[in-house]
């Protein structure tokens, strides 16, 4: 239902927005929002392992950061451009592992947690970008990237495999975040994992009367989360063909947007992975018809803390008004039950 | 068609030879103290296969004290536990699972987004690589059903399910892991009556596939129903095990309370203060509270008797704004009485929560700031606390409810229970209000505290106060209230004088039978 | 012994962080005992420290308030973008200051019903309205920034008015620093004095049992967001006056620096601990922080990943001290049934 709705929303969109601009209905546009709607979608991905555990990751910006610059760093080294994209996964877990163990273990609060690890990221990745002054001091510069392997994965279907049918025009990326995306939902959908993940997200103290260990599954989360952020890194990395300091900021954001859209509920135990992708692929197609309308990019900020609001009051009314018709149902049954007896 | 039904004709379990009546736990002996205070002086339970055994006594008569010991939650001190005949040791929840026994918990444990498969399974879940298999998962909740006489769908949400489904889930979760024994500790109290029913014919249908099932009710009639034998503990101890046709409510009250204690100490004379009157008339609260209607007088101390469950406590809250009236009016002194507890405290209303470290105190702040908090009005100006007349107060509550340690800037947070209760209480007594609402005045405070929380509650009436207090404390309720109404199903049911309650009587009004004594009701 | 019990309580840490700070400045940089540096630290500090004092009733309360950066910045936008319409005429600089308050203490109203009517967790709503607030101040310059114009100051008094709140000096003292001042004493006397300061500590503490006592948790949680947002609203204007221009980027990211100042401040982010002491003390201690790593010339850029590493290393100290007190306190407390 809430799906449907979401999907709705998003065709409708795209219709006003071909019938409205004329250069949106085209395979170019659609490619290069497909290619957004990858990204973006791989963070709101992971980060609805997070969410669906109750939890709430503030740290995907800062990751994509120092994961950028750590694999453009990597791939000068010359390595085959897939290790590249595996050692940023790597390093997205790791960072992610760092969150989990943060939180469980230690037993933070999670958004200052990971608002700091998102802060300490960043700068972690700025310290790498500096690369021979020694002094941590002077300004950025972007790394272009010159490693071809590395580079052919960000491109087009057209550029790694030759040009072949439909999908030539799409970004690699796409295709495997759609892979993953269907993965993702039968990892949450149909694993043990994905089944305590729900059950934490949903009562925590049941599931942890049931037997479920609780710091594992929220920690798994974490690390799952960093990966995806780790991933979109090193694809966006390869398609820039250059990584700067000052990416990333403000995805965290935007990924959570993208969840709360698709129908991932702040409190946990609701969503799945399919949600997530259609979130981002509204949140995108939203950004990308303000683009073409050339409205100001600033309305994108607006736009994207209005959609939070309105997407958790939307939920929230809609999860009372089924409570009540349901209790109300209910009401009636155990009436007529009453009269039957 | 709702996801569970009942069959009336469940086949038996072919495969195993019926063990009816043959003794699956047996507790002997069982000694357990806390803090040098005794709970449990031999107390001990043999429940057998096949069978309903009913456990009753009054709070504090140590059932649930028992009851943790045989799921390993605490360890006793002395006695002995078999199984099937064989000395066991039950030292975690762990062992007593792999014990074949398995608790229903009051607070339901189920995770309301998962399906009912789903929950069975939760911490369990069967499959390779973990990868769920999902068609196992569902083909052996519907064999569990089918051995056990339900009709399920094992892929509906839990969280649509009512009370009583629910709560079948829960018994087959009990079940998917072999559980022989099940315990109820209080099943029915969050269900309605038609739901009620529907747990009891579950019960039936575990009774006759040979499962132990130990119950733990206050409902006299629930036990009447559905149990086959009865032990009944007072004090710590066993002091009987009933048969099926010796179980009825006068034994059975009569067992639990014991010999009846009369109390000297009560209040003899009485004034009531005419012109300071509460009344309630038709005071409903959705479905928890039905058309409640009462009069009280300053000068009388009113007490509320009933089970959890019987609309004592959101009679007080609705009275004082807590809860949302859905319909009835409530007046003092003719004025009628605002839904706003924040004008209902400045009209004199007090309110003592039951649970006083969720409702009541604020943990971090200090006992002077947790006193003054109900009375900002007087100790303020335009907005500004007045820090001489704050600490006067402070000190003067301090001092005049002996609370300990004397020092204002305590944080109430490291306070024993007793004195947690007395800050609680001297916020409100030290405004004098004119109507001190008291839910369950002294759960959990000892027995000095107590004597002094009925002399500040006898004082604070004597100068004009109305006072309505809720218990469950038969021994309270029978020495401290001028009256007693008993509270049955949201309404009230019966009603006492101090003359005519007894202890017996409360607690047969609170089950719902007519008592000899008193006036009733309904 | 009052030494020692001086330097062993958290005044005697916080006195001692900041004393360090100061020595290991004087040894390695001379500018920093310089006047000019002294003011500029000044300056930091008391926009800081300004956002704190609102901030900290956010907190108090149990949650948190990250738009003050870009609630200052659409303050000092609205403030520009009006006097310079007006041609710096009294009215545009009194008529600015008064649009901008009644925006940031309505765009504060919305966020506090957020939190209580729809029950939304307080950082996804005011990270929201970061972005919305960060977004909507180009609407308001038209896109770039607005430059007071400095080098006509001298000849029109309302320009040096609006000049004058980053520069003017009455009794020789910098007049952000009084206006911080002023808001650490108000702030002071809110939290200790009044009943709202009571209320404040007691719903944090406990919500439950501060409404069964009658007090309007609704009410005086919007109040909070109120506080918070003209706070930030002033923060901004003495900003973009010290800076003379205002655009987008005016105030942007404070937020993180204000959430440093509360945490080492050792104030519980769960609501009902922490006092205006301790706010302040944070303000100081990442003014002084900033201003030596400008100073050290570390880039800007990477002085976030101090901002991260102190932020997590004050969250870890706070959990652990918090924890070492859970623990004596369950030592202590009779233990109940």
């Amino acid at each position: 239902m809430r799906k449907l709705a979401t999907v709705g929303f998003v065709l409708i969109l795209m219709l006003v927005f071909s019938l409205q601009a004329d250069n949106f209905f085209n395979l170019r546009n659609f490619s290069e929002l497909s290619f957004n709607a990858a990204f973006l979608g791989l963070l709101a991905l992971g980060l609805s392992f997070v969410m669906i555990g109750g939890g709430i990751d503030l740290s995907a910006g800062g990751i994509v950061c120092v994961v950028a610059i750590l694999c453009s760093r990597f791939s000068f080294l010359g390595t085959p451009g897939i290790v590249v994209v595996v050692f940023g996964v790597v390093c997205g877990a790791f960072f992610g592992l760092c969150n989990g163990l943060l939180v469980s273990r230690a037993g933070l609060t999670e958004f200052v947690t990971t608002l700091a690890t998102g802060i300490l990221y960043q700068g972690l990745g700025l310290l790498f970008a500096f690369r021979d002054t020694g002094k941590l001091s002077g300004t950025l510069v972007s790394m272009g990237i010159t490693n071809k392997s590395y580079l052919a994965l960000g491109g087009r279907f057209s550029a790694l495999f030759g040009a072949r049918g439909a999908l030539k025009d799409f970004h690699l990326m796409t295709v495997i975040w759609i892979v993953l995306a269907v993965a993702m939902y039968f990892v949450l959908r149909r694993t043990n994992f994905g089944l305590r993940t729900y059950a934490i997200g949903s009562h925590p103290k049941a599931a942890e009367m049931s037997g479920v260990d609780i710091r594992r599954v929220k920690t798994i989360g974490f690390v799952i989360c960093g990966a995806f952020a780790g991933l979109a890194s090193a694809f966006l990395v390869a398609n820039m063909s250059a990584a700067n300091a000052s990416l990333g900021s403000g995805y965290e954001f935007q990924a959570i947007a993208a969840c709360v859209v698709g129908g991932i509920a702040l409190g946990g135990g609701k969503g799945d992975a399919v949600c997530a992708l259609i979130g981002s692929v509204f949140l995108v197609t939203i950004l990308n018809g303000l683009y073409k309308f050339n409205i100001p990019t600033y309305w994108s900020y607006i736009l994207q803390g209005v959609i939070i609001i309105v997407a958790t009051v939307f939920d929230a009314s809609f999860a009372s008004f089924a409570r009540r018709l349901r209790e109300r149902r209910a009401d009636r049954a155990s009436g007529e039950e009453a009269m039957r007896l | 068609m709702t996801a569970l039904n009942l069959e009336k004709s469940a086949p038996l379990p072919s495969d195993v030879e019926s063990r009816a009546g043959q003794t699956m736990l047996t507790a002997m002996g069982i000694c357990k103290q806390f803090n040098g205070i005794a709970v449990l002086t031999d107390a001990g339970l043999d429940v057998r296969y096949g069978e309903v055994h009913a456990l009753m006594g009054e709070n504090g008569a140590g059932k649930s004290t028992i009851i943790k010991i045989i799921t390993g939650v605490y360890q006793k001190d002395a006695g002995a536990i078999f199984i099937d005949g064989q000395p066991v040791e039950i030292n975690s929840r762990q062992d007593a699972r792999n014990c074949g026994i398995s608790v229903i918990y009051q607070e339901l444990s189920l995770v309301p987004a998962l399906t009912v498969a789903e929950n069975i399974f939760l911490g369990q879940e069967p499959g390779r690589y973990g990868v769920t298999a999902r068609q196992e998962m569902r083909a052996r909740v519907r064999a569990l059903a089918e051995r056990y006489g339900f009709q399920i769908d094992p892929d509906a949400v839990v969280d649509s399910l009512g009370m009583a489904q629910r709560q079948m889930v829960e018994i087959l979760k009990a079940l998917s892991v072999d559980a022989r024994l099940i315990i109820m500790d209080e099943p029915t109290s969050s269900l309605s009556n038609a739901e009620s029913e529907r747990l009891f014919e579950t019960i039936d249908a575990l009774r006759r596939s040979d499962v132990a099932i130990l119950y733990i009710s206050h409902r006299l009639e629930e036990v009447y129903r559905l149990s086959d034998r009865l032990t009944v503990m007072r004090g710590g101890e066993v002091v009987g095990v009933l048969q099926k046709d010796e179980i009825n409510p006068k034994t059975v009250t009569t067992m639990m309370i014991g010999r009846e204690i009369h109390y000297a100490d009560a209040r003899t004379e009485k004034k009531l203060f005419e012109d300071n009157v509460l009344e309630v008339s038709h005071l409903s609260c959705g479905k928890l509270l039905r058309d409640v209607s009462f009069k009280a007088y300053g000068g009388e101390i009113l007490g509320i008797g009933g089970l959890v469950g019987s609309g004592r406590t959101e009679l007080v809250k609705c009275i004082y704004g807590a809860l949302r009236r859905s319909g009835g009016s409530v007046t003092l002194g003719g004025a009628p009485v605002s839904k706003s507890i924040r004008k209902n405290i400045r009209a004199g209303f007090g309110f003592v929560p039951e649970d006083r470290r969720v409702e009541g105190f604020i943990p971090a702040q200090s006992i002077g700031r947790n006193i003054a908090i109900a009375s900002h009005d007087r100790l303020s100006k335009a907005g500004f606390m007045n820090a001489a007349a704050e600490n006067r107060w402070v000190e003067d509550a301090i001092k005049n409810y002996d609370i300990r340690p004397k020092d204002r800037n305590y944080r109430v947070a490291n306070l024993s229970g007793g004195n947690q209760q007395k800050v609680v209480l001297g916020r409100w007594l030290a405004r004098e209000p004119g109507v001190l609402l008291l839910d369950e005045p002294t759960v959990g405070v000892d027995v000095g505290v107590r004597a002094e929380v009925y002399e500040y509650i006898r004082y604070l009436a004597s100068r004009g106060s109305i006072i309505i207090m809720v218990s469950s404390d038969l021994h309270e309720l029978t020495r401290v209230p001028d009256r007693i109404l008993v509270m049955y199903g949201g309404g009230f049911f019966h009603q006492f004088t101090r003359q005519t309650a007894t202890q017996t009587a409360i607690l047969l009004a609170a089950s719902g039978e007519h008592p000899e004594e008193g006036e009733a009701l309904v | 012994m009052k030494i020692r019990q001086f330097i062993g309580g958290a005044w005697g840490q916080r006195v001692a962080i900041l004393v360090i700070i100061c020595a290991v400045m004087a040894v390695f940089e001379r500018q920093f005992f310089t006047a000019a540096n002294a003011a500029s630290v000044l300056f930091t500090i008391s926009v800081y420290g300004t956002m704190a004092c609102g901030m900290l009733f956010v907190v108090l309360l149990g949650g948190l308030d990250l738009s003050v950066g870009s609630m200052a910045g659409v303050a000092a936008c609205i403030v520009a973008r009006l006097v310079q319409d007006s041609g710096y005429t009294a009215e545009g600089v009194i008529g600015g200051m008064l649009v901008a308050f009644a925006v940031c203490v309505a765009v504060g109203v919305v966020q506090g019903m957020c939190v209580t009517y729809l029950k939304m967790p307080s950082f996804v709503v005011t990270l929201s309205f970061k972005y919305i607030l960060y977004g909507a101040a180009p609407l308001i310059t038209g896109g770039s920034f607005i430059y007071y114009q400095g080098n006509a100051v001298a000849e029109n008094p309302v320009q040096r008015f609006v000049y004058s709140i980053g520069s003017a000096r009455p009794f020789g003292v910098p007049l952000p620093i009084i206006i911080f001042v002023f808001f650490v004493v108000a702030a002071l006397v809110v939290v200790t004095k009044t009943t709202y300061g009571r209320r404040l500590y007691a719903i944090g503490g406990n919500d439950t049992a501060s409404a069964l006592v009658g007090i309007r948790v609704r009410r005086d949680t919007i109040v909070a967001y109120i506080a918070s947002s003209f706070c930030a609203a002033v923060a901004g204007v003495v900003l973009s006056s010290i800076n003379m221009q205002a655009g987008q980027t005016t105030g942007n990211n404070y937020e993180g620096s204000v959430l440093m100042a509360m945490i080492v401040g050792g104030i519980n982010l769960a609501g009902g601990e922490g006092d205006v002491a301790g706010a302040v003390f944070g303000a100081l201690f990442v003014g002084l922080i900033t201003n030596m790593m400008t100073l050290l010339s570390i880039s800007p850029d990477f002085q976030k990943f101090a901002q991260g590493a102190i932020i997590l290393a004050a969250v870890c100290i706070n959990a652990y001290s918090g924890r070492r007190a859970g623990r004596v306190k369950l030592a202590t407390a009779p233990a109940g049934k």
